[in-house]
């Protein structure tokens, strides 16, 4: 991977290098300037070796993220490369779709004559960058293996050169070596290896393949690697044709194209790998060429246009922006773990301090400063710090090769052989560096309030009280003069200027100042237009007019309640409130205001539960004899009753709003059936009130651990979300849009009518109720455009006129003036300059960097809009017309069943010729078989090449192999569910050192050890608990405000809450918590009392 | 039912006529980083129901071993521990830690009170693990408190309770049970001489007025006067026995 955010790798690698010196350094310092501090600290680490796991283990999560994120960068660019090269060998450029300027040529049929090739080598000859040239006629033939029975409907062949051909690297068998491409008789063909899989054909097989609806045999010479120059055109996880080649005449005569050629390949010098920065350039020669009458009149190309492909440029610059796309996808999603995977470190070393707090107060006592406590642990803290590195890129790579590598293979199948596992070394460098800065930055910040200690307390042992109001110092002006220019590092130029210069109080500086910092983002965001500072401007504001609330006495949990409710439902109200009460058109989508919801609303949530969770014990520790025992259960019940009736009633409507009352009645059914256990259970009740007592009595550290759960969880749980409304969207019989099979037919074997044909081949055609067809599209050599906008490669498609006829699919959006579906169509098919579109250009968006034909502004009121114009064109000719859109189709049929601009044929004709209807549409009689229906009219026409799929198979697949790819992004995403889990197990041990001495009291005055060992569970199980619920309620209120708003309602999107996957994500993150904690539960029950009772 | 009603769920090991704590002949050693301590070598002594006795001794001579051995918080190598009549070392771990709820209170130096819940919360510990209702058990350990002294100050956290107010606290969540025996380990020990002076008038009272036995660990002369019974200990043996009333 060579970039990342459009930034050099190189230039990171230095970056890191330096920041990871600037630590280095600082750890250098402590060592040289206190030996006896650094010893302080470095000799903690074996103390307690287990301990010391558990904090590597804590710091080493951001690294594995971060590295995990890169290998899986790695891992794409190296495979999505190899099978780049592998596929083009010495092919850089391709000259194509020859088309007449003028005339009525069907698109897709583009030859040009075979001297072409030879007038090209005598125009660039001595060119610098251009070293040949190769023609090829690329032809789609079905072929039949006889021996085995097995056939193909559908394969390229290739009609090469050899001469050519072998000056330029020929073809290479799959045993080895190279294939005689210049001695192979005129009856043989050389296989490529997936047809000669396909097919079990080997050499010596008689193969028939089928062109001008007559049979000829060929006779497999050898079998080949799959490439360009072996008839694979198309290459990458979405596969292709297969392919196999033969001389050029043979392929010229069995197609009847004498003397054509579909195809010129262009060789650079430079080798496969080394030609890339030759492209730019000869391309700029060749498209010169191309508006060069008379030097196209030269070549034999007289009215004759064609287009130039970088094709291998392009491919290279694809893999490194997918791998780049990819890395920064993870690490943006990674974002959540590593927040939480900062928590962490930030509560391990507060446990660690809380451990040393005696050792600490001594040493303030006699004389050390605040600073010499920093040291030390800034000393330790590197330690942890560097071994945690070199662990987690080890972890790292291993994760993400299990996660990538073997979960692609695993959830996408055999679409992703081309991934081979792969690492960088720069990338390793890249990533041990970021992971070991950012955890020494935390750590550093750590000790800084770990350092600030009431030393009486201290020393005692005990936690220091609550911090009284801090006055504010005099001023020190030496701070003031240095904080200035400090200041283009803003944090440290703030801390200089407003904490030592000015000697602000931290509330001055957190409130007041935070409620600066809010504004100057809201002015930035509303100057820019941009939703990230202004959004996260107004979080800042409500949580810093808490702070000063607090500060200037409003009661803690008031203030700070308040600011949680208000944080969490400013992130999940309408879009047109997060930003449209400050006016202004802001974009609110985008993965960086993902990241920044998912960490609002969790704030949100955790402060609320750690200031008001005291309540839940009225609900499980109430324990009533009589009547009145079960009244807490049965109005819980009675609410989780009334919230499912609510959200059935209301059931779909409102964007799926039932679906939120069912979460409610869930989750209230789940506490009435844990508060009815709990007054069955008595030892229960005393459990669960220390089990809450405890994390509530720290809620610094019980917030950050429940903050590192909701976090994670919110962030899979969205993904659950998205995934399964994806998925309900695209598998609902009207994403097949009234159609059943689709066949496509052979451009080499024309079947003027369809029908006919699969009667004569004796398929019963009664089980097809409706048939249509399509034109077979080229989005290279196609595209579209708002008027006066840019152009962008979009399908432009012709109906006949019984596909419209029969067309059943449920449109999105009808113009005004249309009352149905069915006017739409009948008006697409009988007025020239009328079109239907798909749905995708309604959002705007990108796709891999490149920018999608948009058409913004449009906007569908109950089903209506008002008619827009678009233009289209093809790109090689330059014919153009404006049509008008009149009709969205559903966004239920997926992208890759039909999507484009569909348009009748007249309209079709003045810009890319006779429709050549190809793609032919069936719907079956209701109860029949779609897939066997496809597959015996595959096999039907075998002959004619047909190539005949289910669509609902086809939906199936593509819908199987997304949700693949999110399962990995789940997967990888769920990484930082360990970072909340070994949280919870270190706090759970640190808990049984800290409260020995507790334990032995409880245990002394009659809890029993089951009892203990039950109160450190729930204790866990209260802390995961809260988390889960934070972070699963927060998800799906955010998914359902996504999917209500305006781009998801357009697109039909609906709202679905996939409660098995919810179910199992809390399920498992719950008992994966409980079982952490157990074996120190355990621990803490078998504490012997009397030892525990005289522990200091 | 009053603060020190017994229960009908109670033992009826209660009903024992004889001495309520007899020991005879215990010993125990402990493992000091693989050097053998006898913290007990021999002891026996009994004390009979209502007695306050005061356990005195120079550090280390294992007051505190056995005021854990007699109350089953420890385990001893040999010799019998008879509780109202009961072997209590026999008994299993939580047929034991049941009688403690229901039969004994205990009274530390240190106060051992949670910090993390209220005054009255402390309390009323013993009732809940016991299984009493929850109002019935803030009722009885508000009366608690109120016996204490400290009834206003149930809503308040051992934080913001002076060392005297703590250990009144804590000698409350002793008696909330209404225990036939109360074990305090030194508990004046963190204590200044008035308040030390409090707490020991409120244990005379409460042993007076509701004839609990007390068995105190103390090194203060001055509480062991005002016990029934003074018993002298040096390197794991009773030396000697006094009744300074």
């Amino acid at each position: 991977m060579s970039e990342l955010f459009g930034i050099p790798m190189n230039g990171i690698m230095v970056a890191l290098l330096a920041l990871l010196a600037v630590c280095l350094s600082a750890f250098a310092a402590v060592f040289l300037a206190n030996r006896t501090m650094f010893r302080m600290g470095v000799r903690n680490i074996p103390r307690r070796r287990a301990q010391s796991i558990l904090v590597v283990s804590g710091l080493m999560l951001a690294t594995v993220i971060i590295t995990a994120a890169f290998t899986t960068g790695d891992v794409i660019d190296y495979s999505a490369t190899r099978a780049t090269y592998d596929n083009l060998q010495r092919t850089d450029l391709s000259v194509h779709h020859f088309r007449p300027v003028e005339g009525d040529v069907p698109f897709g049929q583009t030859y040009a004559p075979e001297s072409v090739t030879s007038g090209l080598e005598s125009t660039f000859a001595g060119d610098p960058d251009i070293e040949g040239f190769m023609p090829f006629l690329y032809e789609t033939v079905p072929v039949v293996n006889p021996r085995t029975s097995l056939f193909e409907p559908a394969v390229v062949m290739a009609g090469y050169d050899p001469e050519r051909l072998t000056r330029f690297g020929g073809l290479r068998l799959v045993d080895g070596g190279a294939a005689d491409v210049a001695g192979l008789p005129d009856d043989g063909v050389f296989l490529g290896r997936r047809l000669a899989d396909k097919i079990d054909a080997r050499v010596g097989d008689a193969v028939l393949l089928f062109a001008r609806n007559e049979q000829v045999v060929l006779h497999v010479a050898g079998v080949v690697e799959d490439e360009r120059a072996s008839g694979i055109l198309e290459f990458g996880p979405a596969g292709g044709l297969p392919g196999m080649a033969a001389r050029l005449p043979v392929v010229q005569r069995i197609t009847g194209h004498q003397a054509q050629i579909t195809t010129v390949n262009v060789t650079l010098r430079g080798g496969v790998r080394g030609s890339l920065d030759r492209s730019d350039p000869a391309a700029v020669r060749l498209i010169v060429l191309a508006h060069d009458e008379a030097a196209k009149a030269a070549i034999g190309l007289t009215g004759i246009t064609f287009q130039v492909e970088t094709i291998k440029q392009d491919a290279i610059e694809g893999s490194r922006l997918a791998a780049s796309l990819f890395t920064t996808v993870f690490l943006v999603l990674g974002l959540f773990s590593i927040a939480a995977g900062a928590m962490l470190i930030f509560t391990l070393f507060v446990m660690l301090a809380a451990e040393r707090r005696t050792e600490m107060g001594i040493v303030r006592a006699v004389g050390g400063q605040r600073v010499h406590l920093v040291q030390a642990f800034v000393a330790e803290g590197a330690v942890y710090d560097l071994v945690a590195g070199l662990i987690g890129v080890a972890i790292g790579v291993a994760a993400a090769l299990v996660i990538v590598v073997g979960g692609a293979k695993l959830l996408v199948g055999d679409e992703l052989s081309v991934i081979t596992a792969h690492v960088a070394p720069r990338s390793l460098v890249v990533s041990f560096c970021l992971g070991a800065v950012l955890t020494f930055l935390t750590v550093v910040v750590s000790s800084l309030r770990i350092s600030q200690l009431n030393i009486v307390a201290a020393v005692r042992g005990q936690a220091s009280a609550a911090a009284v109001r801090e006055p504010k110092h005099r001023n020190r002006w030496l701070w003031i003069i240095l904080g200035i220019p400090a200041l283009i590092l803003p944090p440290l130029g703030l801390y200089w200027l407003l904490r030592k210069g000015f000697g602000m109080p931290w509330s001055w500086i957190v409130g007041p100042g935070g409620i600066l910092v809010g504004l100057l983002l809201v002015a930035v965001g509303r100057a820019s237009e941009v939703a990230f500072p202004l959004t996260l401007g107004v979080s800042i504001l409500i949580l810093s007019v808490a702070a000063v609330a607090q500060y200037y006495g409003a009661g803690r949990r008031l203030a700070w309640s308040l600011a949680g409710v208000a944080l969490a439902a400013y992130w999940v109200a309408p879009a047109d409130v997060v930003t449209g009460f400050l006016g202004g058109d802001y974009e609110i989508s985008g993965m960086e205001m993902f990241v920044l919801s998912g960490i609002m609303i969790v704030t949100g949530f955790t402060l609320f539960i750690v200031f008001n969770a005291r309540l839940l014990t009225v609900i499980f520790a109430a324990q009533r004899r009589g009547s009145r025992r079960y009244l807490a259960p049965a109005i819980l019940a009675v609410a989780a009753l009334a919230a499912l009736i609510v959200g059935l009633a209301v059931g779909h409507s409102a964007s799926g709003l039932g679906q939120l009352g069912y979460l409610l009645a869930a989750f209230l059914a789940v506490f009435a059936l844990s508060s009815a256990a709990a007054m069955r259970v008595p030892r229960f009740a005393p459990a669960f009130k220390m089990g809450v007592a405890y994390p509530l009595a720290n809620r610094f550290r019980t917030g950050m651990t429940i903050a590192m759960f909701a976090i994670v969880v919110f962030s899979v749980t969205v993904m659950s979300i998205v995934n399964a409304s994806f998925l309900d969207m695209f598998t609902s019989d009207e994403g097949r849009g009234g159609w059943d099979v689709i066949a496509a037919t052979n451009q080499n074997n024309p079947i003027p009518d369809f029908t006919a044909a699969l009667r004569e081949a004796r398929f019963d055609t009664s089980v097809i109720t409706a048939m249509g067809s399509l034109t077979q599209y080229d989005d290279n050599a196609q595209e579209a455009r708002t008027p006066g906008g840019s152009w962008h490669p979009y399908p432009l498609i012709a109906g006949d006129s019984a596909f419209f006829a029969s067309a059943s699919m449920k449109l999105d959006g009808r113009a005004r003036g249309y009352a149905t579906d069915r006017a739409v169509y009948d008006a697409v098919a009988g007025r020239e300059g009328l079109a239907l579109l798909d749905s995708a250009p309604l959002q705007s968006g990108t796709s891999f960097g490149a920018a999608l034909l948009s058409v913004g502004g449009v906007t569908i009121n109950d089903g209506q809009f008002d008619p827009f114009a678009l233009e289209i064109r093809d790109p090689v000719t330059g014919h153009a017309r404006t049509v008008t859109v009149v009709g969205i189709l559903s966004s239920r049929i997926p992208p890759g069943l039909l999507a484009g601009v569909l348009m009748n044929g007249d309209t079709y004709r003045p810009v890319l010729g006779e429709p050549d209807y190809r793609s032919v549409y069936l719907r079956l009689a209701q109860g029949t078989d779609d897939r066997a229906t496809a597959r015996a009219i595959k096999a039907a026409l075998v002959t004619r090449g047909v190539q005949a799929v289910s669509i609902r198979e086809e939906i199936d697949r593509g819908v199987a192999a997304s949700v693949g790819f999110l399962r990995i992004f789940q997967a990888f995403m769920a990484l930082g569910l360990f970072v909340g889990i070994a949280a919870l197990g270190v706090i759970a041990l640190r808990s049984v050192v800290e409260r020995r001495q507790q334990i032995g009291m409880l245990r002394a005055i009659g809890y029993q050890r089951g009892t203990v060992a039950l109160s450190f569970l729930l204790e866990s199980g209260f802390i995961a608990m809260m988390g889960i619920l934070a972070g699963v309620v927060g998800a799906c209120l955010l998914s359902w405000e996504l999917v209500r708003g305006d781009a998801f309602t357009q697109t039909g999107m609906p709202f679905f809450i996939p409660w098995f996957d919810i179910g199992l994500i809390v399920a498992l993150t719950f008992s994966v918590a409980l079982v952490m904690t157990w074996w120190p539960s355990r621990r803490a029950a078998s504490v012997p009392i009397a030892a525990a009772l005289r522990y200091e | 039912m009053t603060l020190l009603e017994a229960r009908p769920e109670a033992p009826p090991i209660g009903h024992h006529s004889g001495p309520i704590i007899q020991a005879t002949n215990v010993h125990k050693t402990y493992d000091a980083s693989g050097n053998a301590v006898h913290a007990l070598r021999g002891v026996s002594l009994d004390v009979p129901a209502g007695e306050m006795v005061a356990i005195m001794g120079p550090s280390g001579c294992g007051k505190t071993t056995l005021l854990n051995c007699l109350s089953g918080l420890d385990t001893v190598d040999s010799g019998q521990i008879l509780i109202e009549g009961t072997a209590i070392a026999t008994m299993p771990d939580k047929a034991k830690t049941t009688y403690r709820a229901r039969r004994m209170g205990f009274v530390f130096q240190t106060y051992n009170l949670l910090p993390v819940l209220s005054a009255a919360e402390n309390v009323e510990l013993p009732l809940v693990v016991s299984g009493v209702d929850s109002g019935e058990a803030r009722d009885r350990a508000l009366r608690a408190l109120a016996l204490v002294g400290l009834a206003d100050r149930a809503g308040h956290w051992p934080a913001q309770l002076s060392g005297g107010q703590r250990q009144r606290v804590t000698i409350a969540r002793a008696l909330v049970n209404d225990p036939a025996i109360v074990w305090a380990d030194e508990p004046t020990g963190n204590l200044d001489s008035q308040t030390a002076d409090e707490v020991m008038s409120l244990m005379e009272r409460l042993n007076r007025q509701h004839g609990q036995t007390f068995v105190i660990v103390t090194h203060d002369p001055g509480i062991g006067r005002r016990c029934h019974r003074i018993i002298r200990m040096r390197d794991g043996e009773i030396v000697d026995e006094e009744r300074p009333l």
